[in-house]
């Protein structure tokens, strides 16, 4: 607990890092609590499938919550070199760098999940209403290791994310390994549109009665087996080729012979592509689904249930945050090559106006991203 | 100085005569021979301490135990004999060579010989006849590296290096910037693994072991003084100085006494609680130095440790460095872009362009050859 003395040296953006993976896990534990809740007053006889599929639902929301521990776990070293050069220095390898940050994001997890212990407590001593008793299983008897044993996965999950970060890479001390432009793997780059292929096929082939019908949750109505995986698959791919189809932006922006500012814009989209790509990609294509399924619900009965609803909120919105973090990371990253510009001359005007240029195209390769999401999902829920 | 306890062998820049005088050259006979004599002793009592505290280290005293015993206090005796009195330094280094000959093989002898007039002669003489008489002539070499290769983003940064380095050894790698001195310290010390070739730490082989003991050996027995102080910003310097203990898990007091005791010595006790913000470069460099010698590593690795530091300043650092690590038993490996700097060390290596550029030792080869003259 000794890294925690470093705390005393956080400003505002890295105590953000730690308040947004604190609130993240706060959110994740008040699901996870709220399914105990409604399982210690379901009445005897009820299935175990019923706690399950709570359970279930919570599972969306705490692996966004390991997504953004381990963001911002990543984040950093890239934010504070001079605290990772002095660890380094004094005889922690990378793996012991790694649980030391671990520990930190394993810290901030518990803080929020504490606190919604704490809520969950203090609801439950009389003070929720009718509509709220049920869900914190008010008049029922705490056992004690239920609760806890739950607030200690969002933590466990979260700092098991952080280790996991990105591959461990030996330096020596002082010495920043070099960020330069990863390219996707092979692999990945042709599974991604794969997906998509794929997805969109196996949804035609559900829209044309394939397979046996599904009763799909969150009042959305029924679907053929075929297609609502096709959905998913399809959409799941969409989200994969985000940062391939910034770096096809980027290279579109490129094409032909560029002058500075579009050439500064394209090579800097492709760049960070692979960076910020999914961060940037899954908040949209939720969006987009989120778009079709309120038609949905706007035509039938609601979503009926909160569920659905605080898990789209809740891993679009740690997606929004992982971005935010991956933008800032990107912006430190930028810092030198930017300078190197400015010193050939390049003014200030020149430098904003890429930087516009490249968000535009960033912005119309997400739009794109997000209709043909809504069009996937309105056509798998048809 | 003979009365002094053995934490304060290490002096402070101000001690002039203790710190052995010029290091170059005639040498007084009692500038030489006190702070060797009285680093001998301050040796001991660590040595056995670290060996009945951490089982790997154990394994060379293992073998013999009570003639190795005798024989290293037959060269305590000799290497004290000077500081009460001012001695004869070549009756010392005689004494001291007896000592370590009828134990350790004719090379042992030889090389004992070989570094008696060099620098902190009868000390380092007895070092090398030490870990001879513990046990077979490899078990001297604290790091042996054979045939290394190893490249840092696609350029081959060591084509091939094959060095050994001596327990107890003050080793100078040259070089200029980009020959891969800074590489070549990290494969010794396993903070990069090598690409191809074989390095021996202490008999364990860090070329094939995994991630998780390779880190724990470099945290517990190597320390790292950078280019850059280095020190993390937030903590302050003592506790800079503190952390190599804390991440290798020792006690929190033993850590801070450890960490107050070695600012001590580098005589910038006076800014422990400060941040290293507040202090001048040399002071940092300083408190880099304590950071990497307090937990009393085997091998301590200096990258280029008079980079961000004016000449004298520069001097003073390294003087201090080589004689807490032979005060204290601890292996020296000096990465230096300054060849004349080398003379801080026992021995000297050439690096250029990712390979040695000439065979090891000419320091101790042109000191031998020197002692060969007046005797």
């Amino acid at each position: 607990m000794f890294y925690l003395r470093l705390a005393r040296g956080y400003r505002v953006l890295d105590l953000g890092r730690w308040i947004l993976t604190a609130a993240a896990a706060a959110a994740t534990a008040a699901l996870l609590l709220r399914a105990l809740g409604r399982a210690l007053v379901d009445p005897p006889g009820t299935a175990v499938a019923v706690s399950a599929a709570r359970l279930g639902w919570c599972l969306p929301a705490l692996a966004a919550t390991g997504w953004l521990a381990a963001s911002c776990a990543r984040a950093l070293p890239d934010r504070r070199p001079g605290r990772i050069a002095g660890l380094a220095a004094a005889g922690a390898g990378p793996l012991r760098i790694r649980l030391l940050v671990a520990g930190e994001t394993a810290l901030a997890c518990a803080a929020g999940s504490l606190l919604a212990l704490v809520g969950f407590l203090v609801l439950r001593n009389d003070i929720a209403g009718a509509e709220l008793a049920p869900e914190v299983g008010m008049g029922a008897r705490l056992p004690a290791a239920a609760p806890l044993t739950l607030l200690l996965v969002v933590p466990l999950v979260a700092a098991a994310a952080a280790v996991a970060a990105g591959p461990l890479r030996d330096t020596l001390p002082g010495q920043r390994p070099e960020s330069g432009v990863q390219p996707l793997g092979p692999l990945r780059a042709a599974a991604a549109p794969a997906a998509v292929a794929v997805g969109t096929a196996l949804e035609l082939y559900g829209r044309h009665g394939g397979g046996g019908r599904l009763h799909l949750p969150a009042g959305l109505g029924a679907a053929t087996t075929a297609g609502a995986a096709g959905g998913v698959l399809a959409l799941l791919g969409l989200v994969l080729t985000a940062p391939l189809l910034l770096a096809a932006a980027g290279r579109l922006l490129v094409a032909g012979r560029p002058y500075a500012v579009r050439l500064l814009a394209g090579r800097g989209l492709q760049a960070e592509a692979v960076r910020l790509g999914v961060p940037l990609g899954l908040p949209a294509v939720l969006a987009g689904a989120a778009v079709a399924a309120a038609q949905r619900w706007a035509a039938g009965h609601g979503p009926g249930g909160v569920l659905p609803v605080a898990d789209a909120a809740l891993v679009g919105l740690c997606a929004v945050a992982v971005a935010g973090v991956r933008l800032v990371g990107a912006r430190s990253a930028r810092v030198p090559r930017l300078d190197l510009v400015r010193r050939m001359g390049a003014g200030t005007g020149l430098v904003r106006r890429a930087a516009l240029v490249r968000a535009g195209a960033a912005g119309s390769v997400l739009l794109l991203a997000a209709v043909g999401a809504a069009a996937l999902t309105a056509a798998a829920l048809r | 100085m003979t009365a002094a306890p053995p934490e304060s062998d290490v002096p402070g820049d101000s001690d002039a005569p203790a710190d052995g005088g010029p290091p170059e050259g005639a040498a007084t006979p009692a500038g030489d021979g006190t702070p060797a004599g009285s680093g001998r002793r301050g040796r001991r009592p660590k040595g056995t301490k670290r060996g009945a505290s951490r089982p790997g280290r154990g394994d060379a005293p293992g073998d013999g135990a009570g003639a190795p015993a005798e024989d290293a206090d037959a060269a305590v005796g000799g290497a004290d004999a000077p500081a009460d009195g001012a001695g004869a330094p070549a009756e010392d280094a005689d004494a001291a060579a007896e000592a370590e000959a009828p134990a350790g093989p004719a090379e042992a002898g030889a090389r004992g010989e070989a570094g008696a007039p060099s620098e902190g002669a009868p000390g380092e003489a007895g070092v090398a006849g030490a870990s001879a008489e513990a046990g077979p002539p490899a078990e001297a070499d604290l790091v042996r590296a054979s045939g290394v290769l190893k490249s840092l983003d696609g350029t081959a940064a060591l084509r091939g290096v094959s060095l050994t380095v001596r327990q107890g050894e003050v080793l100078a790698v040259t070089g200029p910037r980009g020959s891969g001195k800074t590489t070549l310290l990290g494969c010794l010390g396993g903070l990069l693994p090598v690409d191809d070739g074989e390095v021996w730490f202490a008999g364990r082989p860090l070329h094939s072991l995994p991630r998780t003991e390779r880190e724990r050996l470099r945290r517990e027995h190597v320390g790292w003084v950078g280019s850059e102080p280095q020190l993390v910003p937030e903590l302050t310097v003592r506790e800079n100085a503190a952390l190599p203990l804390l991440l290798a898990g020792a006690g929190r007091r033993a850590a801070y006494t450890a960490a107050a005791e070695w600012l001590e010595r580098l005589d910038v006790a006076g800014c422990a609680r400060l941040r290293p913000a507040e202090l001048t470069q040399e002071q940092r460099q300083r408190v880099a130095v304590a950071r990497a010698l307090a937990p009393l590593p085997r091998l301590v690795l200096a990258d280029d440790p008079t980079a961000p530091l004016h000449r004298d300043a520069g001097e003073q650092v390294l003087r201090v460095l080589g004689t807490a690590a032979r005060s204290h038993g601890l292996t020296l490996v000096l990465a230096l872009n300054d060849p004349g700097q080398a003379r801080h060390a026992d021995r000297s290596v050439a690096l250029l362009d990712g390979a040695l550029s000439e065979p090891a030792a000419p320091l101790a080869e042109a000191a031998a050859a020197a002692a060969a003259a007046p005797a």
